[in-house]
């Protein structure tokens, strides 16, 4: 199709339009309502037809003449026959110029005689017709009247048949689509929504079986995965997801009863595809390991049992068992044990048999695992950004507040008179107030959807471990920034483990020890004080500090067990490789889940707390910012130079007496304050400023704690608190030692962050 | 119809003509011309590809970062990003000069960060073809061969042009000075 290249396709979406206002014309194919102006209209359009193609000229150049000819025969009325004629003329034409953009889209000639506009050229127009297949013999055109376009001024005028006009649309989709970053991070997304919708469904469904909702979810997102996942090319999981669907259709239809065995299956599907589409995302395409045996699962659930009667959930005695299938082993479901007027989430797993299971999820509190499961409605519209956007966004806000409140401090205005200009920056001001508002907002989450996954952990947790468990959450609706959730889900996982493996006792232990037989663990999110505040606690055994101290002695983590007080002990289980669990299992006993709680709440700049009772549970505590763009500094003057302290590190500030101050070993300088006796570091000296003061009572103290002393450092003069954008240095001073980042201050300098325990490192080194 | 056809000869004769014309494209593109932005140190002249370059800057206060090198004077806030200054007398051993009014930070792109340089003056953008561009001399400069990328001679002035992602490659780690 030589003579199609260098087509602009600008021209040709330009001549589409204008035959699809020509087409316009003709309303529902009704022909009788054409009219003499109708008719010198598409002439108009005609005219404005510019292409290089001249099959197509040639095809308006009919058309023209067809219109003339029905406009000499007196009136559109007797000219029924020919305006036919010419309607079919233009809608071919406009077929022409479709397939013609597509050609040129997709830039594929091989495929051209595939054109549903089949063209026989007389002899004397060979040339417009060169690529065009002439071939008729093969064509299915009975029924379509042949067209012949009489040639009367030696021009290049086909003979054309109009097949294939239905289909002319989407003959040409091609099979194989090629994926491009762009289409497969959308259905990544996309699909990872899907599958938590569907898994949230899932654990509605184990406790309330005939929650049609759920199960309609479910099926939507599944089929919505196995439609996105085939036009994609990922047939594994297209399969998958499709036996999963016909699976959840006998559900919906009442020949299977949902049941644990069932709910198992579905979610283990769940967790397939999710580990599919994570190897998607790496560009693999090979199915997962146990891809086979779940499918053949699914598959057999279909297919081999097929009339399981649907069980009604009844108000019958708890623990109806019903007796398994052929299986043996599959737990049946017992709806009974749905509290409805619990005010909590919980799920309560009883597993102490492996044939009875109970499992309950009751929140009344507000149903968080899907809120479109609620009976309302609420249909709020989103749309998509990357973070990243959204971080800059958030970046660029507060640089504008900063801005501004240097512009409303400006001395300037402060003297000016003019009421006005004053008026207008105040109002400026509240405004990019508001900004900031609703930049943070746009980044903040609620603790719904890490919930969501922690009941399904819980749920796996309990059954691996045999323990019979309530899971109780509070605070889902807390809201919180979205970037503190990626890092904290990994604590909460290791927590939550923890607390069921060794926290919670076994059902024979707990009924010994007068407990309830169920073991209940409790997480909740709340906010104080512009920190948000995560509980996780259980009413287990708790922590029992002799074995820590032994472990620890034995491990060599300390040296001597005295003068150390119930919460040093305690947080000898942040220790890395620190596990008093006797024995290793799958779900924790390695010693490494600790070690990783702590560090991904010091990387929030996060505290967590211990508290724990022998026999009656623990509670671990975790504190953190609410957000990671605002952090509050202390900002304080060395020498020349200011500096800004994390409030956060901060335990207390004082001016010392020259009475307190002692010299140990003749080198350290120490301060007695409030009883106890804390090691002196200079900042001017860490630093290297030479016109900081160096006499400690003229100065400030700021004592700081660095998890294992507490130590003071000496500046001089604390200038204020205020809230900073923390930034990172790039390049050469990335790696400043005590410096951990910078930030720019209300005067429009730049001010450095002071890295208190690599500051503290440094200044023992001095 | 007529007219038709002879604008299908119309784009062909323009196809024709064209041509030579893509042809002398692809000769330029031998002879591709680069733009440097010129400026002055210790009195020579030095030159940087404008493609690296983000902006000039007039100085602003600069606060400094201790513990650093004795050649990196701080850091800027240039529109809320926090962007090192290196003086770039004193990274190529050459003295001191206090800081007047002819004297600018280039921000510019090098060794993978952003990096404003403090220069003595700048003084223009020049526009040199690839062939004009001579290899540096092996021997006889004051600043170390292997940052400099090349020379160009304009009207008797032999401009230096620097490689500044030699300059600021190993810098990250090297030890602080103090």
């Amino acid at each position: 199709m030589e003579e199609f290249n260098g087509r602009d396709e600008s021209v040709l979406s330009r001549n589409l339009s204008l035959f699809d206002n020509i087409v316009g014309l003709f309303k529902d194919d009704d022909l009788s309502h054409i009219s003499d102006s109708n008719l010198y209209e598409i002439k108009f359009y005609l005219s404005s037809v510019k292409s290089e193609d001249e099959v197509l000229m040639a095809l308006v150049e009919s058309i023209k003449e067809k219109i003339d000819a029905i406009l000499k025969m007196n009136g559109v009325s007797s000219a029924g026959k020919e305006i036919a004629t010419m309607h079919r003329l233009i809608f071919s034409t406009k077929m022409y110029i479709e397939t013609s953009v597509e050609s040129e889209t997709k830039e594929n000639a091989e495929e051209e005689a595939d054109y549903p506009v089949e063209f026989q050229h007389t002899s004397s127009c060979e040339q417009a017709g060169g690529g065009m297949n002439a071939d008729l013999s093969g064509e299915d055109n009975s029924a379509i009247e042949t067209l012949s376009v009489e040639n009367e001024c030696e021009k290049a005028t086909p003979v054309f048949h109009p097949v294939n006009v239905a289909s002319g649309k989407n003959f040409r989709k091609s099979e194989s689509v090629t994926i491009d970053a762009e289409m497969l991070n959308e259905f990544v997304v996309d699909s990872v929504e899907n599958i938590n919708e569907s898994e949230s469904a899932l654990l509605i469904l184990e406790s309330d079986p005939s929650n049609i909702k759920a199960i309609d979810s479910v099926f939507r997102a599944f089929h919505t995965i196995k439609g996105s996942s085939a036009y994609l090319g990922f047939n594994y999981m297209s399969d998958l997801a499709h036996h999963a669907e016909s699976l959840l259709a006998k559900i919906k239809e009442g020949k299977i009863a949902i049941n644990g065995y069932y709910s198992d299956l579905l979610l283990n599907s769940v967790d397939m595809i999710k580990k599919m589409i994570e190897n998607a995302q790496n560009g693999l395409l090979s199915a997962p390991d146990e891809y086979e045996e779940i499918l053949n699962l699914l598959i057999n659930s279909c297919d081999a049992r097929p009339a399981q009667p649907l069980k009604k959930p009844q108000a019958a005695p708890a623990d109806v068992n019903k007796p398994a299938a052929e299986t043996g082993s599959v737990p049946t479901f017992n709806a009974a044990g749905v509290k409805q007027a619990s005010t909590k989430a919980a799920i309560s797993v009883k597993a102490d048999s492996p044939e009875l299971e109970t499992i309950k999820i009751t929140d009344n509190e507000n149903r968080h695992l899907n809120p479109s499961l609620k009976s309302g409605q609420e249909n709020d519209s989103t749309i998509r950004v990357k973070t990243d956007k959204v971080d800059r966004l958030i970046d660029a806000v507060g640089e504008l507040v900063i801005l501004n409140s240097m512009i409303f401090q400006d001395p300037v205005l402060k003297t000016s008179k003019n009421y006005e200009l004053y008026k207008k920056i105040t109002q400026a001001v509240k405004m990019v107030r508001e900004l900031q508002d609703i930049s943070m907002s746009m980044r903040m989450i609620q603790f719904k959807g890490l919930f969501q996954k922690m009941t399904r952990l819980v749920r796996d947790t309990a059954k691996k471990s045999n323990k019979n468990i309530e899971f109780l959450t509070y605070g889902s609706e807390s809201e919180v920034d979205r970037n503190l959730v990626d890092i904290i889900d990994s604590a909460l996982i290791h927590l939550l483990r923890n607390s069921i493996d060794h926290g919670i006792e076994s059902p024979q232990e707990r009924l010994q020890a007068g407990k309830p037989e169920k073991g209940t663990v409790k997480l909740s999110a709340f906010h104080e004080g512009g920190n948000v505040v995560i509980e996780v606690a259980d009413d287990g055994a708790g922590l029992n500090a002799e074995k820590i101290l032994s472990k620890a002695l034995s491990k060599g983590i300390i040296k001597t067990s005295s003068g150390l007080g119930e919460s040093e002990i305690f947080n000898l289980i942040f220790t890395p490789g620190f596990s008093t669990a006797d024995t290793v299992t799958d779900i924790s006993g390695r010693g490494v889940g600790m070690d990783v709680v702590k560090t991904s709440i010091e990387k929030l700049k996060g505290r967590i707390e211990i508290s724990s009772h022998k026999g009656r549970g623990s509670k671990f505590t975790l504190k953190m910012p609410l957000t990671l763009a605002l952090t509050d500094g202390m900002l304080v003057r060395v020498g020349e130079h200011k500096f800004i302290i994390p409030v956060l590190n901060v335990q207390l500030t004082f001016q010392a007496e020259a009475s307190k101050i002692s010299k140990f070993e003749a080198r350290q300088e120490m301060v007695t304050h409030q009883g106890r006796t804390l090691p002196i570091f200079k900042l001017g000296e860490i630093f290297n400023i030479t016109d900081a003061v160096s006499d400690i009572s003229k100065g400030m103290v700021i004592v700081v704690n660095d998890g294992k002393a507490m130590s003071g450092f000496l500046v001089d003069e604390i200038i204020g608190q205020q809230q900073i954008v923390a930034k990172s240095l790039d390049g050469e001073i990335k790696n400043v030692a005590g410096i951990s980042g910078g930030t720019i201050l209300s005067n429009g300098r730049v001010g450095l962050i002071i890295d208190v325990l690599e500051a503290l490192k440094l200044a023992r080194k001095k | 119809m007529s007219a038709e056809n002879e604008m299908t000869a119309n784009c062909i004769n323009n196809d024709e003509a064209q041509a030579p014309f893509d042809g002398e494209e692809k000769k330029q593109a031998e002879t591709e011309r680069f733009k440097f932005i010129t400026f002055l140190l210790n009195g020579e002249h030095y030159a940087i590809d404008i493609t690296s370059v983000y902006e000039i800057v007039i100085m602003p206060e600069i606060t400094p970062v201790p513990n650093t090198p004795f050649y990196i004077m701080g850091v800027i806030n240039l529109r809320g990003n926090i962007i090192q200054i290196v003086d770039m007398r004193l990274k190529l051993s050459m003295p001191f000069k206090k800081y007047d009014d002819k004297t600018c930070i280039v921000v510019i792109k090098a060794g993978g960060s952003t990096v404003g340089i403090v220069v003595d003056r700048v003084m223009e953008v020049i526009s040199e073809s690839a062939d004009k561009i001579e290899e540096p001399p092996a021997f006889g400069l004051k600043v170390d061969t292997g940052y400099i990328k090349g020379i160009v001679k304009i009207g008797g002035t032999i401009k230096f042009i620097l490689n500044f992602d030699a300059v600021f490659k190993d810098c990250g780690s090297e030890n602080p000075d103090e």
